[in-house]
């Protein structure tokens, strides 16, 4: 099978609403187009390969003959520019204006404090209408919870500690007692004076002066 | 038989004083099956003939370095094609560029053709193949028009002959849809 045949098989399969063979090129070419193609092209390639560079070579030469070249600049511009530049430099310096600083940062000093009174003000009052926070401070925790309650509460609560620590003191003065029972007094004394224990204790409440006692 | 009077282009294009004879002999050879393919990919002559100079130009500053590892045929299309897709990706930027669509562009450029006829078939199945993404409309145009094996397409667009068979089987029935539709 040759290989036309076997694509217009493979048409046939795919597509068969395509034409096959394939009709002709509708397009239209410039009359002469490819007769005349090969000139031209070898005409280009010539240029390209052998006179592009020549003329390629021929600037480069003519450049180093002639820096710059083709450019060409005003007679003596080398010469004169160092001058020029010179004399701009020195007219630029004399005619820069001055600026008037001191004006300028008073103004910016007078701005920075307003702001910062600005900034402490709305700071401390902030601070003076936050509301304490119970929740984290104890403090605050202990004050809330004491302005809860009433006062005639808060009395029989102290009240009841005072009796409580009686008591206390009731049990101790029996154990106390029940320790020292064998022990000379005037040895209890001679050590609470050797340890100045017996001053401080007649300086402190009635309780504590029982112990002794 | 074409592959040895390749060869003996080749032979000829090496030796400087016949370079520029078998140059010609090799453009005469194969530049109207050049240029149908450029042609049907990008429509219009200018661009057609701007692309086939630079194909052929490259061509000259690479012939020496040709290895005969393909057929000479095969090389020629493949710097032909990749010239064309490039055209084409550049074509397609500047249609972005200026906010406009390439595929419509290429379709009004076929319909700016003085001899452009919708009835005629030749020029709905061309219209029909500007439909084609451009690399689908690459091996259509080689299967179709060139009637190019599979084997050298795989060559040309460095594609597996799988692919480029189920690329020519979608082409060709996307093309006959459009022309039964229009």
């Amino acid at each position: 099978m040759s290989a036309q045949q076997h694509t217009h098989n493979e048409l046939a399969s795919h597509a068969p609403g395509l034409p096959s063979p394939a009709p002709a090129m509708p397009y239209a070419v410039p009359a002469g187009y490819f007769e005349q193609l090969p000139a031209t092209l070898l005409e280009r390639i010539r240029l390209e390969s052998d006179e592009v560079p020549a003329l390629l070579t021929s600037l480069k030469e003519k450049n180093s003959q002639q820096p710059g070249w083709p450019y060409q600049t005003p007679a003596g511009y080398f010469e004169q520019t160092p001058v020029t530049v010179l004399a701009n430099k020195a007219t630029a310096v004399t005619a820069a204006p001055v600026i008037a600083l001191r004006k300028r940062s008073l103004f910016r000093y007078a701005v920075a404090a307003a702001v910062l009174v600005s900034i402490f003000g709305v700071g401390r009052w902030y601070q003076q209408r936050a509301v304490p926070d119970i929740e984290t401070d104890p403090v605050n925790w202990v004050r809330h919870q004491i302005k809860k309650e009433s006062t005639e509460k808060i009395d029989s609560y102290i009240n009841g500690s005072l009796i409580e620590s009686t008591d206390l003191i009731t049990e101790h003065k029996q154990e106390i007692a029940l320790l020292t029972k064998d022990i000379d007094e005037k040895e209890i004394l001679n050590l609470l004076n050797e340890t100045d224990l017996l001053a401080a204790t007649t300086n402190e409440s009635d309780g504590s002066q029982k112990i002794i006692n | 038989m074409a592959d040895q009077s390749d060869n003996e282009i080749l032979l000829r294009f090496r030796v400087p004083a016949t370079r520029e004879a078998a140059f010609t002999d090799l453009l005469k050879k194969y530049q109207e099956r050049l240029y149908w393919h450029i042609r049907r990919l990008v429509v219009t002559h200018e661009d057609s003939n701007d692309l086939l100079q630079n194909v052929w130009i490259r061509v000259w500053n690479a012939l020496d370095k040709f290895r005969e590892e393909s057929q000479l045929y095969t090389w020629l299309y493949r710097i032909a094609t990749n010239e064309c897709l490039s055209f084409i990706e550049q074509q397609k930027k500047k249609a972005t560029l200026h906010l406009s669509d390439e595929e419509n562009g290429m379709e009004r450029q076929l319909k700016a053709d003085p001899h452009f006829d919708a009835q005629k078939l030749e020029w709905k199945l061309q219209l029909a193949i500007q439909q084609l993404p451009e690399k689908q409309r690459v091996v259509f145009s080689l299967r179709y028009f060139d009637e190019m094996p599979y084997e050298e397409m795989s060559k040309v667009l460095e594609t597996s002959e799988g692919a480029l068979k189920a690329s020519y089987h979608h082409a060709a029935k996307k093309i006959e849809r459009f022309l039964l539709d229009n």
